[in-house]
Parts: C-alpha cells; structure tokens; sequence
C-alpha cells in the first residue's frame, strides 16, 4: 500500500535514529511502525507508546531524534512533549511530528509556536504521511545558505551570545533581503538583551516587506505588551487575530492588553475563541475570568448593565461555581440596583455552600433591594445577626431600616452587635441612630 | 460520533457470497477508517473470520461537512494485521464503489491538508 518515500540521504539518516511514536490508537501506530520499517529504521530503535507518561520517560531515556506524536495523549497534549524533546536535540536536527484528526485553529497556533515540524490530518494515506515525513528531515539534512545562517545564528542565540548571533542574522538578510525572517531574528537577537525599541525597529523593517509576517507580528505585540503600551499591543493582537490562529499561550497576553486598552466590545469574540479549546491552561481561565470580571465592571460603570451582566455571565461559565468570585459581581451588580440579575447569580452558588456565611449575606443584600416591607427585612435581618453572618452592608441597611421604623432600643442593640465585630463602624451608626428624624 | 467532520465510517464487513459477518461490529456503532489511499482503506476493528484473499462487501457512511452519504463497497480483504485486545487492522482494496462519493471525499481531505499546511507554514516561516 505504500510508494517509495524516502530519499537515499534520508533513509541513510533514518538508519541511525530512533523514533518515537505516541499513539493511543493500535492500528495507527502498526502502520507507522511499517512505513518506518520499510525507510530502514531498526525495529529496535522504534518506540511505540500511548500516552504523555511514558512518552516523556522515553524522550528522557532514549532521547529519539524523531517524534511522531498525536495531540489527544493523555490529561495533556502531545505538543507539549516537543519542548521535552528540544531539551535534547536543538530545533534544527529534531523532527517533530503531530499527527491528528483536530484542526481546530489554536491547536495549529499552539504546534506552530510550539515547533513542530509537520501537521497532518487523520485520516492520511500512509504514501502522503512518508512524503511529508521525507521533506522535513530533507529540509533539515540540506538547509539552504539562508537557513544555514539562521541555523548557526538561532544556535548563538542559545548559548546567549547575542552578539554573534546578530552578526550570523544579518549575514541571512545579505543572502535572502526580501526575507523578514533575517530582520525577525536580528529583533529577537536585541529582544532577548533587553533593547526592545531597537527590537521593534528591526521587526518593524520585517513587516515592511511583508505586514502579515506572523512572527515579526508576535515579536512586535511581545514589544509593545513588555513596555505596558497595551494600546499599541492590542493593535498588534488584532491584525494577528483576525489573519491567524491565537494559541493559548498567547491568548492571555491579548486578554490582558484588551483589558489595560478598554478595547471590552472585542471580549466575547475571545470568550468563544477560549471556549474552542480542547486544553484550557489553568492560568489562562484565571486571566480571562479577570478579564470578565473587569468588562463586566467597565459596563456597569457606563450603565450598560446588560452588557455588564453578560460579561459577568461569561466569566461564570469560565470559573465555575467559584464563590469569591461570585461574591464580586453578585456586590457590583447590587451597587448598581439590579437585584434579580444578582439573585440569578446567587442561583449558581454550589449546593453545599447554600446557607453558609457568604450566601446568607447575598441573599440579605439581595432581599433589601427586592422585597418592599421593611418588617420583613428586619425580621431576617436579625436571623442573619444572630447567626453571626451579618456583614458590614448588612448591618448598615439593618440600622437604618429599624430607625426609619422607630425602634430604637433594637437599632442601638444590633448597632452594638456590629461594632464587636466592626469597630470601624461605631462613628458611623451612632450617628445614624442619634440623628434619627 | 466522528472525531471530525470528513470521515469514512464502516458499519458492516460481509463475505460477499455467503453475507457472513467478518469482522465485530454492534449494531448503531461504526468504525472508522484510519487510513487510505486511491485504492485502499484501512481500519481498525474486532477480528472474526476475515482473512486476507476473501472477497468482501463493506457498508458504511462517508461523511462530509453538510451531512453523510451511504457508501457501499466491494472488494477484497488483502492484509489483516492482529493487534492486541483481538482487534485487527483489516486492509481492504477497493474494486467498486461511488466512484463520485470516494473521489470528493479523498480531494476534500487533500483540500483541507493543504489549506492547513498553507497557514501552518506561514506561522512557522519554514526556514
């Protein structure tokens, strides 16, 4: 069923290396295996595993040359074995290979950021997948002037030597001028020591010759976001995002800039962006349930309590049932007297937690702004006292209603009750008791 | 369900002559096709009785974008691959089917490899 792939040169280097394959499914990797055998790679320098686990044992172990990963592996994806593998081999002698049935657009951001070499849709005729497999290790086997100079220059840049490896990029520039890969790496080369305005300028000379060029476009949102100029990265992040896929990786540097540069109007384009991931870093739902939390907070500042809630409502679906966040927007929303889209949030408290402190408090705020009968709301009003729940908010609302009410006795009561547990409010309420009308 | 939206999904493998069942399918499930090539398929499933040489006919479901259309194929099992688990990997080469359905699902797979490796080369400037 398969054609003769591989070059005499490639098959010569297949011969030496070994390879590891990560593949939950039997049958693909029996055929790998095959197509693998046939191109003279030793069966014993041929490693078959199924998850991330053993994956990793291996690529520290054995340290094969040749990953030919899938990206569902396991509780994480199989692009984060590439980086395991580059602790071995550098970037330009390693093959990394991701084989797949998902082209969602972050997980192909991801595997590009994340250097892998070649990415390939399942199903695949074994032919193709041999022919693809060929090119990259030819590609790497016979590197072009050009990439001989990147080569040597991104090596430089490793070993920290900025200088010489600057010199080795614009050697790259002479041979290839209408490239802005050279300008891209020269920026990076003063990237790296910390010049980012002379960074930017050399980025900047790459996406003259090409204003889409992806990676002179990261390198110029990392400038602008480094020196807090979140306006200007913001710019950047949309021209990325509107031509490419965003990896989450990424994807929390935009937020942060859309959030810094009040760009919130863009949010929910991002929000369905971040709900298409297979993998959600944790640090990443932290960042955009953040991002959420302040659009929410923008809005409602600006009276758009609708678009204010909805962000919120958002930024629920990312967190989860996390009371302390909850707890936040529940108070914003009461801030800006809109009590039953409070009381839709309360409904999102978790079971357990129903009743306890922080949801009695909620609740009482709540009732304070929806139920009308002030009786009604000293009578729970002082439940929640004696429960020992009361907040400042609640005390506060509590005196009020039992001066407005004339009951005194009971106000200087629950007024001293508050100052055990706030002493902060003891000026505060005598006063609001003593100047009763 | 399919892990993506273009998919070749086979619900039944029978000897051609007697209708035996050959490989271990439930019924309302499917597997689907791993591999192929212009006259191949491959796939994984239960071992029963297939052995390479037979004369088969498979039923199943290629599925594209707006929705599946029924495919029925004949041919021959030409490699049967025993795996753990008594599964196997059956090979199958195709003598006839839809020559339209296969032919617009195989360059729609190519399309979409080459639409991918169009942008991932971009974001990865081969070097």
């Amino acid at each position: 069923m398969s054609l003769k792939q591989f070059s005499p040169e490639v098959e010569a280097f297949l011969k030496e290396e070994k390879v590891l394959i990560v593949e939950p499914s039997a049958s693909f990797a029996q055929s790998l295996i095959s197509l693998l055998k046939e191109a003279q790679v030793p069966e014993s320098n041929i490693f078959h595993v199924r998850g991330y686990e053993e994956a990793s044992r291996i690529l520290d172990s054995k340290k094969p040359k040749i990953l030919i990963t899938e990206y569902a592996v396991g509780p994480t994806n199989g692009i984060s074995l590439v980086p395991l593998q580059m602790k071995n081999h550098d970037e330009s002698v390693k093959i990394a290979t991701l084989i797949t049935h998902d082209s969602n657009s972050t997980t192909i951001a991801e595997a590009a950021e994340e250097h892998v070499d070649a990415y390939i849709l399942k199903p695949f005729s074994l032919g193709d997948f041999g022919t693809r497999l060929n090119k990259v290790i030819q590609s790497k086997l016979t590197p072009s002037p050009f990439e001989e100079r990147i080569k040597s220059g991104k090596a430089f840049l490793k070993n920290s030597d900025f200088a010489l490896a600057a010199l080795e990029f614009k050697e790259a520039i002479k041979i290839k001028e209408k490239s802005p890969l050279g300008y891209y790496y020269v920026g990076r080369a003063l990237h790296l020591q910390k010049s980012i305005p002379e960074a930017s300028s050399e980025y900047r000379k790459g996406l003259q010759i090409n204003p889409l060029h992806y990676k002179c476009l990261l390198g110029e949102f990392d400038s602008h976001f480094e020196q807090a100029d979140y306006t200007k990265a913001y710019g950047v992040a949309k021209k990325i995002a509107s031509h490419f896929p965003i990896s989450p990786k990424r994807m929390g540097n935009i937020f942060i800039s859309l959030v810094f540069s009040h760009h919130f109007e863009d949010i929910t384009s991002y929000f369905q962006m971040y709900r298409d991931l297979d993998f959600r870093p944790i640090e990443l739902t932290k960042i955009f349930g953040a991002a959420l939390l302040t659009a929410g907070k923008y809005n409602l500042k600006r009276n758009k309590i609708f678009t204010g809630n909805e962000c919120f409502e958002m930024g629920v679906s990312v967190m989860g049932p996390d009371t302390a966040y909850l707890d936040i927007i529940i108070r914003e929303l009461l801030r800006v007297r809109a009590p039953e889209m409070a009381k839709a949030h309360l409904g999102n408290f978790p079971s357990a937690e129903v009743g306890n402190k922080i949801h009695s408090q909620l609740a009482f705020l709540i009732d304070l702004q929806i139920i009308g009968d002030k009786e009604v709301l000293i009578e729970k009003g002082k439940k929640l006292v004696f429960k020992g729940f009361a907040d400042r908010d609640s005390y506060r609302q509590l005196v009020h209603y039992l001066v407005e009410l004339d009951k005194t006795v009971l106000a200087e009561d629950i007024a001293t009750k508050a100052i055990q547990d706030f002493p902060e409010l003891r000026k505060e309420l005598y006063s609001v008791i003593s100047n009763k009308p | 369900m399919a892990k993506s939206f273009v998919c070749f999904q086979v619900q039944k493998l029978s000897n051609i002559t007697t209708e035996v069942s050959m490989i271990k399918i439930q019924d309302d499930d499917f597997v689907e096709v791993l591999e192929f090539d212009q006259q191949h398929i491959s796939f994984e499933a239960e071992s029963k009785t297939c052995q390479p040489g037979h004369l088969v006919k498979l039923t199943g479901a290629i599925h594209f974008p707006e929705g599946p259309s029924p495919v029925v194929v004949l041919g021959k099992a030409i490699k049967i691959i025993p795996l753990n688990n008594n599964k196997a990997m059956v090979t199958i080469e195709l003598r006839s089917l839809d020559q339209e359905i296969w032919n617009r699902f195989t360059s729609l797979l190519n399309e979409r490899q080459k639409n991918l490796d169009n942008l991932f080369n971009l974001m990865r400037d081969a070097e």
